[in-house]
């Protein structure tokens, strides 16, 4: 009985009221919409009109580059950043914490100065590499360079996340397993790959898992510093979600959009799941 | 470790905190400029002189007022989050029972929604208890979206702290809330401090919600109040990136009290003899 007790107030918090707002999606998104009016049902009609519309699919692919470049690069960077803030060194804690500064500005404002840093007319970066004798170089203007800019903005703004994180993992680590496998004379490489990785494997699971739901899910950032431009580049399919609901007033294509985004979500995470548990293994 | 490799462990951090604070310093350098000089083309790189009239305007309007709420509600969030979050992360972490795996799957499943198709279910339902535009209904709903996280979190910790130390304490009479308090959550506090970081961060920084479900000027957080600057007709820079710099400051205060709970190598001594 005892477990059952202790998950239970959990269980309240976070289930009871976490139901509610799917199940309303799930039935909103079978109704046609007349602005904020649930007009009437259409069955799997939403869901139809997604499918044969051809956004819908870059949509999701402009999400998957978005995701993939954004955890792979939080993920190694907050790695490294967190093994060499794990030494004893100098001015450590001022390290740690400087790291964490971009972690602290709200999406929104994020978004503003760097549009404004980046701007190919009048941003100070633009003008400090003309001034280098550089070409004028428009980051936001072209396709490829807005998504890169886009997955920058992101990992610059989330990547102190992950650090924190692996951080707490590596101080969990006991120091008498490094002791060991240093009088072993095993080799910095093989000591990490071997001691550190399966150790703190648990919580770089946890990371990616929560990394790829929050940046399938972003909004503010994207919507605010690229708008899902040049020519539909970078809009993301959380942006469209957000378009058709608060734009359009299209509240049962938004719901069928919330659903599908859902489900990805739920694949995703199978498949961290799933993967993780089959390296163990092996 | 020799002496060169430490030098350049030193450059790569130096240069990755550089690169890193680039916008930010960006930011600082605008909110000390003098209004005219802040659209100036080609830019100014410093202020001359710096002046804190954009600190004294920001300190002079409602900001104080949306920094004591955001406060007020980021702590009590992670209070409860921890709290709650605590007994469940240890019992998935101790205890073999059925439906354990479902209950951490499900549990993921409310982050899997995305945030804003949360949006009006939970203003309706909020409205409905009669709990909109109070203090309570923000740290509830934060505390909800967190929770899921830090069990999470907090049972990955728990997995590296052996279970003998559980039974060493059980043995020595602890009940199993005992042994948790007394013996496991000292041995995570990395992990807790972390948790506490994370729910704190999230919750100074949440403005869809806090926008939705408050609506008086005296219940604002500091999101919130940061998009008065922020309107169709412009950006007043100057107050906004003040205002930034401002909220910039509890984060860091936060994260240096909690540091000290990152302490190296804590388990070694619990695990000798």
């Amino acid at each position: 009985m005892t477990p059952y007790l202790f998950i239970l107030p959990t269980a309240i918090l976070v289930l009871s009221v976490a139901i509610y707002p799917m199940l309303y999606a799930l039935r909103i998104s079978f109704y046609r919409s007349e602005l904020l009016a649930i007009g009437r049902f259409v069955g799997l009609g939403n869901y139809r009109a997604l499918f044969q519309d051809p956004t819908t699919a870059w949509n999701f692919a402009a999400s998957g580059i978005f995701v993939l470049g954004s955890v792979a690069l939080s993920l190694g960077l907050g790695l490294l950043l967190a093994i060499l803030l794990n030494e004893r060194l100098m001015f450590r804690a001022l390290f740690r914490a400087w790291i964490l500064i971009p972690w602290v500005v709200s999406q929104v404002v994020a978004a503003l100065v760097w549009r404004w840093l980046v701007n190919a007319d009048y941003g100070p970066v633009a003008v400090a590499l003309l001034d280098l004798g550089l070409p004028r170089i428009d980051l936001l203007g072209d396709r490829h360079l807005a998504m890169f800019t886009l997955i920058l903005a992101n990992t610059w703004r989330s990547v102190a996340f992950p650090m924190v994180l692996f951080l707490a993992a590596l101080q969990g680590i006991p120091e008498n397993l490094y002791r060991a496998a240093r009088v072993d004379g095993i080799s910095r490489w093989l000591t990490f790959r071997c001691v550190t990785l399966p150790l703190i494997k648990p919580v770089v699971l946890v990371a990616a898992i929560i990394l790829t739901l929050s940046y399938f899910n972003i909004i503010a950032l994207p919507l605010v510093l690229t708008g899902g431009g040049p020519l539909q580049a970078t809009e993301l399919v959380s942006l469209r979600l957000y378009r058709e609901a608060f734009a359009y007033y299209h509240v049962g294509l938004a719901s069928a959009i919330a659903i599908l985004m859902f489900l990805a979500n739920m694949a995703l995470t199978l498949f961290y799941l799933r993967f993780m548990r089959a390296r163990g293994r092996a | 470790m020799r002496s060169l490799e430490r030098t350049g462990i030193y450059l790569f951090l130096t240069g990755v905190c550089a690169v890193l604070f680039l916008p930010i310093a960006w930011v600082v350098v605008t909110s000390l400029k003098p209004e005219g000089q802040i659209y100036l083309f080609p830019p100014r790189w410093l202020p001359s002189p710096p002046t804190p009239d954009h600190y004294v305007q920001v300190w002079q309007s409602s900001m104080p007022r949306y920094f004591f709420n955001s406060l007020l509600v980021a702590t009590l969030t992670i209070v409860l989050t921890l709290a709650v979050a605590m007994l469940a992360g240890y019992a998935v972490s101790r205890f073999r029972f059925r439906g354990k795996n479902l209950f951490l799957f499900l549990l993921m499943v409310s982050h899997m929604m995305p945030g804003v198709a949360n949006l009006v279910p939970i203003y309706l339902l909020a409205s409905r208890l009669g709990l909109l535009d109070t203090y309570l209904v923000l740290i509830l709903v934060y505390s909800m979206w967190q929770t899921p996280l830090v069990v999470w979190l907090i049972q990955g910790f728990l997995e590296s702290v052996p279970l003998s130390l559980d039974h060493a304490a059980m043995v020595d009479g602890y009940s199993r809330l005992g042994a948790l308090f007394r013996v496991v959550l000292p041995l995570s506090r990395p992990g807790l401090a972390a948790s506490a970081i994370i729910v704190f961060v999230y919750a100074w920084n949440e403005y869809i919600i806090a926008l939705t479900l408050t609506s008086t000027d005296e219940m604002r957080l500091v999101q919130v109040g940061l998009r008065y600057y922020i309107s169709q007709f412009g950006i007043q820079w100057g107050e906004l990136t003040a205002a930034v710099v401002l909220s910039i400051v509890p984060v860091i205060v936060v994260f240096l009290l909690l540091q000290r709970w990152f302490i190296y190598g804590m388990t070694s001594g619990a695990l000798k003899g």
